[in-house]
């Protein structure tokens, strides 16, 4: 089992689901962004168009990679990913104050 | 590694420039610099312009046109030299997105005596000796030449911070408040350093970034206790499942603190008050976090 933890991230392998929409091709791809400090998880591939990215209606992301590629983050140590087809998470967490489920926001 | 005593002054000078960072201001240097390094580039210096800030100087920038000769001629002089030196050079310097760095190491790999490439370390030269004089940033339009003075800078720990005044502050006053490399607006960060951020106020904070700072100028465990969380379950992996009684929020609430593997910060994070009452453990609680089950959390390994 293929899961991928690297900060408030999450990359798991799984089989590729029906009804994706490609919105990315390439050989690099930020997969998340920080705000206040300004830091991101860059996903990179030796390969050129070694990473798509695809997403479903509900605006989950999915990364098809054919290359061994590497996430990197100024502040984590950098991960190898095998080649094939991952989800992408990202933390959530619950906020007592507005009493609903919500992305962590970083 | 082996430095050549050429390379090795050009690091120290590189390292030095960088400890002075926005306490040194020497427009004339600056000025003459930079017109030895037009003058190397055989392009006419437009009038020079001091502006205050970055944010300035690219406003600025954008209403002006680029200096098309001057893009001709550096571009010529970085390609030329980046073709000859990128293999062997590559290596010492590759981390460093600096031209003094590159000219470091392409002068340490012997390669500076290439013409094209000596030229290359003369305009890096340049670039340094202004950079020593204070600049921070350079727009070269085509009828002046944008000069953005370097900051004042904070840096503790390789990030930026202060707790007593601005971690940022830029000659014409505009200024940045950071704690450990996260940004804050200054009446957070004044509450923050002053101490009196309340533990459900810091809660309270959006941004995950910025409710971990707070928690660690005021110390995690002191502030669950102030707010009367009670543990109630920890785990191997470092997981700590707090529970609030109902009174400090409108419900019983749920809090995991937990350590980023990579960076050792500890965070404090809600979770679903339904979904913890049902698996109280603390590595559960994480799984959900991640939208994982529990099994598959316990199987996740590559944490970084």
């Amino acid at each position: 089992m293929n899961i991928y933890r690297h900060g408030d991230v999450l990359i798991e392998a799984i089989e590729r689901p029906n009804k994706l929409t490609e919105v990315f091709t390439g050989q690099q791809y930020t997969v998340a962004e920080g705000e206040a400090t300004g830091h991101s998880h860059v996903l990179s591939t030796r390969t050129k168009s070694g990473i798509r990215v695809f997403q479903d209606t509900a605006g989950n992301r999915y990364l098809d990679i054919t290359g061994q590629a590497r996430i990197r983050h100024q502040e984590h140590k950098e991960l190898t990913l095998e080649p094939g087809f991952y989800r992408v998470g990202q933390e959530r967490e619950y906020d007592y104050f507005l009493q609903e489920v919500r992305r962590v926001v970083d | 590694m082996e430095f050549t005593p050429a390379a090795r002054r050009t690091i120290e000078r590189l390292a030095a420039a960088a400890r002075n960072y926005g306490k040194v201001w020497d427009e004339a240097a600056v000025i003459a610099a930079m017109r030895e390094y037009y003058a190397e580039l055989k392009v006419p210096m437009p009038k020079t312009v001091v502006i205050d800030d970055l944010v300035i100087g690219y406003k600025e920038s954008v209403d002006l046109a680029r200096d098309t000769a001057w893009d001709t001629a550096r571009d010529t002089a970085w390609d030329t030299t980046r073709a000859a030196a990128w293999g062997a050079a590559r290596g010492a310097a590759w981390d460093t997105a600096w031209g003094a760095a590159w000219a470091a190491a392409i002068q340490n790999a012997g390669l500076d005596k290439d013409p094209k490439v000596a030229k290359f370390i003369a305009l890096e030269a340049k670039l340094l000796q202004a950079l020593e004089a204070g600049l921070g940033w350079f727009f070269p339009m085509q009828d002046q030449l944008l000069l953005v003075p370097m900051p004042q800078l904070k840096v503790s720990d390789e990030r930026l911070h202060s707790e007593d005044g601005p971690a940022v502050l830029w000659r014409g006053g505009l200024s940045y408040h950071f704690l450990h490399g996260v940004r804050l607006d200054e009446k957070l960060w004044q509450k923050i350093t002053t101490k009196k951020l309340t533990g459900k106020e810091a809660l309270s904070l959006e941004n995950i970034e910025q409710r971990m700072v707070a928690l660690k100028l005021m110390d995690p465990e002191k502030m669950l206790k102030s707010i009367g969380a009670k543990l109630v379950n920890s785990s191997l992996r470092g997981n700590y499942l707090y529970q609030v009684p109902a009174g400090v929020f409108s419900i019983t609430a749920w809090f995991l603190k937990y350590q980023d593997p990579s960076t050792g910060r500890l965070y404090v994070s809600g979770i679903d008050p339904e979904y913890a009452a049902e698996h109280p453990l603390a590595d559960e609680c994480m799984a959900w976090k991640f939208g994982l089950e529990p099994e598959q959390y316990e199987q996740l390994r590559v944490e970084a």
